[in-house]
């Protein structure tokens, strides 16, 4: 009785640790769903540059960002001006797909008094 | 910043100014971004990039016009670069302008192309009584010119329309500060986007018959030279 029962297990025992072993072995393709982990890239690494556009009110208009990396192309462009943490002008530029130059002019609403802006900050999502 | 980490669900900037500029900037300073939670959904954006530029205090620049001259419409091949005045008369006969330049490079510290200028001002002084109200204009000139050789004839294109403009008042002292603004034509100086061949000030009412002019000092004078005050933040 205790050999047939011995005989039974053993198989069972060898098969799952055989297959622990390969589990282990094998790549993760990709994170388990729901992990909450997931990389992604940066399409530019070295920043930007920003020019201004001041009306003759004194108000900041446009924003021009430049020196934006060929990667970026295709993507959406979103800037905010602060003063402060307080946001006082927003706006958003696509980069083309074709014939980006790596730069792009974004047009705030608000516009606020040049002499208001403390900060710019831009984010490049996409595509 | 090769890599960003992102947990879920990307959240877009919302409409409420403060968290968009606060939401922002942790995640540009610390570069990475947290956003949402990880079951969410999952990340659609092939790839995510932030950057940031903080404005440190104002720096304020004094320039002294490095040229100036007047030029008179009844002597139109007349060079008046080295006079201490600068007239600006309205006069049908003998229509009078004034040009001054200065040069942006020789503030120090230099402003960088990326600066935002808070304000510009250029102030010019009466050298003598003011005789009539008047109103003067002020725009960029788009072409360039010498002091030593502008004349009526010669005299540089300018924009086509007003930066801005200042009033005088009939029996205004000598001494009196006069003041334009001109912030939006030294940022685009400053950022590139227009080259500097400094200012023309004319009258606004050009053609009347007897029309007086306004005189100012030119940078030759003993006192009250031509100035330009920016401020700006780098």
């Amino acid at each position: 009785m205790r050999r047939s029962l011995l005989a039974a297990i053993a198989p069972i025992a060898i098969l799952a640790a055989l297959g622990v072993a390969a589990a282990s072995a094998m790549p993760l393709v990709t994170p388990p769903l729901g992990a909450g982990t997931g990389t992604v890239s940066a399409c530019d690494t070295d920043g930007f540059t920003y020019r201004h556009t001041v009306d003759t009110a004194g108000r900041l208009t446009v924003v021009t960002v430049g020196s934006m990396a060929a990667a970026c192309a295709g993507g959406t462009l979103r800037l905010t001006v602060t003063t402060g943490a307080t946001s006082v002008g927003e706006g958003t530029a696509a980069l083309p797909s074709a014939g980006f130059t790596g730069s792009a002019a974004v047009t705030l609403s608000p516009q606020p008094l040049s002499s208001a802006v403390t900060a710019v900050y831009v984010v490049v999502e996409g595509p | 910043m090769n890599g960003l980490v992102a947990r879920g669900r990307r959240s877009r900037p919302s409409r409420t100014a403060p968290s968009v500029a606060l939401a922002l900037a942790t995640y540009l300073t610390a570069l990475s971004l947290t956003v949402g939670t990880a079951a969410a959904l999952p990340i659609s954006s092939a790839y995510l990039t932030g950057a940031s530029k903080s404005y440190g205090s104002p720096v304020t620049c004094t320039l002294t016009a490095v040229a100036d001259a007047s030029v008179n419409a009844a002597l139109a091949t007349t060079n008046f670069g080295t006079t201490t005045q600068l007239n600006v008369s309205p006069n049908s006969v003998a229509t009078q302008r004034a040009f001054v330049q200065f040069d942006l490079t020789s503030c120090s510290p230099s402003i960088p192309a990326d600066a935002i200028v808070q304000s510009a001002n250029l102030r010019l002084t009466t050298s003598s009584v003011v005789l009539a109200t008047r109103t003067i204009n002020l725009r960029s000139v788009s072409a360039s010119w010498t002091e030593a050789a502008v004349t009526w004839n010669t005299q540089p294109a300018v924009a086509g329309s007003n930066t801005s403009s200042a009033g005088v008042t009939l029996g205004q002292a000598a001494g009196t500060v006069v003041s334009w603004t001109a912030t939006s034509d030294i940022q685009s100086f400053v950022a590139g986007a227009a080259t500097d061949f400094g200012f023309r000030l004319s009258d606004s009412a050009e053609g009347t018959l007897l029309g007086v002019p306004l005189v100012l000092n030119a940078r030759e004078a003993a006192s009250g030279l031509p100035q330009l005050v920016v401020a700006y933040v780098q």
